[in-house]
């Protein structure tokens, strides 16, 4: 187990700015993940972290090593890096049998061939491959390459195993069952795991902290509970989150008693907001609220919203009611029970303390 | 069958025919006696074959056909792995200039071999080469070198970065991965490059004509002699041909389907 420090890390392409000012901590053991939409630069830290591309500015130390600083001039090769990686076509080498590719790296460092034979065994037999090891790459399952790709990468024990987007190739249902499995390999293994992926399922259910990248930077870093209830920006809480977070433009009107004026119409927000906004004296804002924590009901309440429902998407446990309130789209995940008292024109509530407000022009969080 | 097709078809094999009609004719011819020769028309089939023309031919052409095999096969050879690992690292390690560099050796696929004539009289005289199987070798094989690099540069373009990546990490050097992962990966590229190179070789006549004297002349240039020595023996000169013609023959009956395969090879992802 190690852990990784990245500092002020910046790469280019050309004129096109992959990954700018990251600074990143992960600590030992961790499972950390990497998440953000496709060319958000997270593979490109990633391959930056493997020694794969050489970063424009930045230092990146693993354990108490410094393997790249251009301050430094210093560029430790992948081959000198120590480290385990898996990829999303899974590279195996389609020439080698399956026993061929794990012992790969055993046999590039010239490992006595009885212990390549023993770790083999012993790897194979952690990831049910033992009766593959004489087939070629191109006999195989996705799952079975994936199982091979991962035996590869863990054979030598490296202290820490990048993976990018190791799951994004396989069939949904083989996906969740290897989720469970990367978990058990990451402890059996007691390795530290960066993980990259788009797929925010992947994040929350295996990250024990995720940092979410959009446009080359760090956008948060955090547990995934923290992530979810507590997006410090917009593309956070946009990006986190399905179906996504409701978000309206709106307009203080009235500071002192926190009346917006919303896409929708009028809403009062609840004290406590109120005060935290008049601190930040900002007029233009985003109010945010996810979809289970708005109320949906039959009847007109004190406080309550008009709506029509539109469409109602039956995903079985949940429902997912699809809303409008004048024009304004808005969602709402409901019981079957609730949805089965609805008529056409409904009401709705939010969870006060449940409501997310951001500034308008800065994207950031106020409360 | 309808009509279109019929016509198609009957266009194709009437090509077909013209197409094989010289190569028809060289059999027969090389199969007749010298009298039946003078007395028939070349299409029609030998009524009493004999072999003699062609054992003559045989003995005519036989240093030739040795010098020839050895400099094809060994300039094919060292042609085809110089071109290998000059595409490899092009392709996949990449260095400074690299891009200038391909682009330099591309220029030399477009240097006609006239131009290039006289100099290397020159320089393989000076080198001692001159007029040796040796100095065959080499000139072929510095001469094959920019389309043997195109090809196989291609060849590894294609070769996902991934897995090169994947040996990186594994602790593999450029040598390591182009001995145990390019090299085994790339065959299909050397059946290819292997018999282009062997049947260029075989038939350049130009390189052979003016680098080489007597003994050390290439079948192509005996065949010529043969050809404008000989008071129209017509069945030896037609026999020197079958028999020249054997060896591309041979390597493409041989490779063949390795060769449709390998040109499918980056069309197909594996």
């Amino acid at each position: 187990m190690v852990n990784v420090y990245i500092k002020d890390l910046c790469k280019k392409f050309g004129r096109v700015e992959a990954v700018k000012d990251f600074d990143l901590e992960v600590k030992s053991g961790e499972f950390f993940v990497l998440l953000g939409p496709s060319g958000s630069g997270k593979s490109t830290v990633l391959n930056c972290i493997a020694g794969i591309i050489k970063p424009t500015k930045g230092e990146i130390w693993i354990s108490d090593k410094l393997v790249v600083s251009t301050e430094k001039g210093l560029y430790v090769p992948p081959q000198e890096r120590n480290l385990g990686m898996v990829f999303q076509d899974f590279a195996l080498y389609p020439h080698m049998s399956v026993f061929d590719n794990i012992t790969f790296p055993l046999k590039v460092r010239k490992f006595p061939e009885n212990e390549i034979r023993m770790r083999a065994e012993q790897i194979a037999g952690i990831l049910g491959i033992k009766h593959l090891l004489n087939r070629k790459p191109g006999q195989l399952s996705g799952g079975e390459k994936q199982r091979v790709g991962l035996a590869r990468a863990l054979i030598r024990n490296p202290p820490l195993l990048l993976m990018d987007e190791p799951l994004s190739n396989l069939d949904a249902k083989l996906r969740v069952l290897m989720r469970v499995e990367l978990k058990r390999i990451q402890r059996e293994f007691k390795t530290t795991v960066i993980y990259v992926t788009h797929d925010q399922v992947e994040a929350l259910s295996m990250g024990d902290r995720i940092g979410i990248m959009s446009a080359g930077t760090l956008q948060q870093v955090g547990e995934p509970t923290e992530i979810y209830e507590k997006p410090i920006n917009t593309f956070v809480a946009g990006f986190i989150g399905s179906p996504p977070m409701n978000m309206f433009n709106c307009t203080l009107t009235d500071l002192e008693r926190g009346v917006l004026e919303c896409d929708f119409g009028k809403y009062v927000l609840p004290k406590s907001v109120t005060e935290a906004i008049f601190m930040k004296a900002v007029k233009e804002l985003i109010l945010g609220v996810r979809p289970e924590h708005v109320k949906v009901i039959s009847s007109q309440m004190p406080g309550a919203i008009e709506a029509k429902l539109i469409h109602v998407e039956k995903l079985g446990r949940e429902l997912i009611a699809h809303l409008k309130i004048e024009e304004s789209k808005i969602t709402s995940i409901i019981s079957p029970e609730v949805y089965s008292s609805l008529k056409e024109t409904v009401w709705i509530i939010f969870d006060e303390n449940k409501i997310h407000v951001f500034n308008k022009s800065s994207g950031q969080v106020i409360v | 069958m309808n009509k279109a097709s019929l016509v198609v078809y009957t266009a194709l094999t009437i090509l077909a025919f013209m197409y094989f009609l010289p190569f028809w004719s060289v059999l027969t011819t090389a199969l007749k006696s010298d009298i039946e020769v003078r007395m028939t028309i070349p299409i029609v089939p030998p009524s009493n074959p004999t072999t003699t023309p062609l054992l003559k031919a045989f003995e005519l052409m036989k240093q030739g056909l040795v010098n020839s095999l050895l400099f094809t096969s060994f300039a094919t050879i060292f042609s085809s792995l110089i071109g290998s690992v000059n595409g490899f690292m092009l392709s996949k390690v990449k260095f400074k200039h690299s891009d200038t560099v391909f682009l330099a050796l591309s220029v030399g696929i477009f240097i006609p071999y006239h131009a290039v004539v006289i100099p290397l009289i020159t320089v393989t005289s000076k080198a001692g080469i001159y007029n040796s199987i040796l100095g065959m070798t080499i000139v072929h094989t510095t001469y094959g070198i920019p389309i043997c690099t195109l090809f196989f540069k291609n060849f590894f373009d294609e070769l996902p970065e991934s897995i090169l990546n994947a040996a990186r990490i594994d602790g593999a050097g450029d040598f390591t991965i182009y001995k145990r992962i390019a090299l085994p990966l790339s065959w299909p590229a050397f059946i290819i490059t292997g018999v282009f190179q062997f049947t260029s070789i075989w038939n350049d006549f130009l390189f052979g004509v003016v680098l080489t004297k007597g003994s050390n002349q290439p079948a192509s240039v005996v065949l010529a002699n043969l050809l404008g020595t000989t008071a129209a023996e017509w069945n030896v000169q037609m026999a020197g041909t079958f028999i020249y013609a054997l060896p591309v023959v041979a390597v493409y009956l041989l490779l063949g389907k390795y060769l449709i395969r390998g040109y499918l090879a980056g069309a197909i992802k594996g």
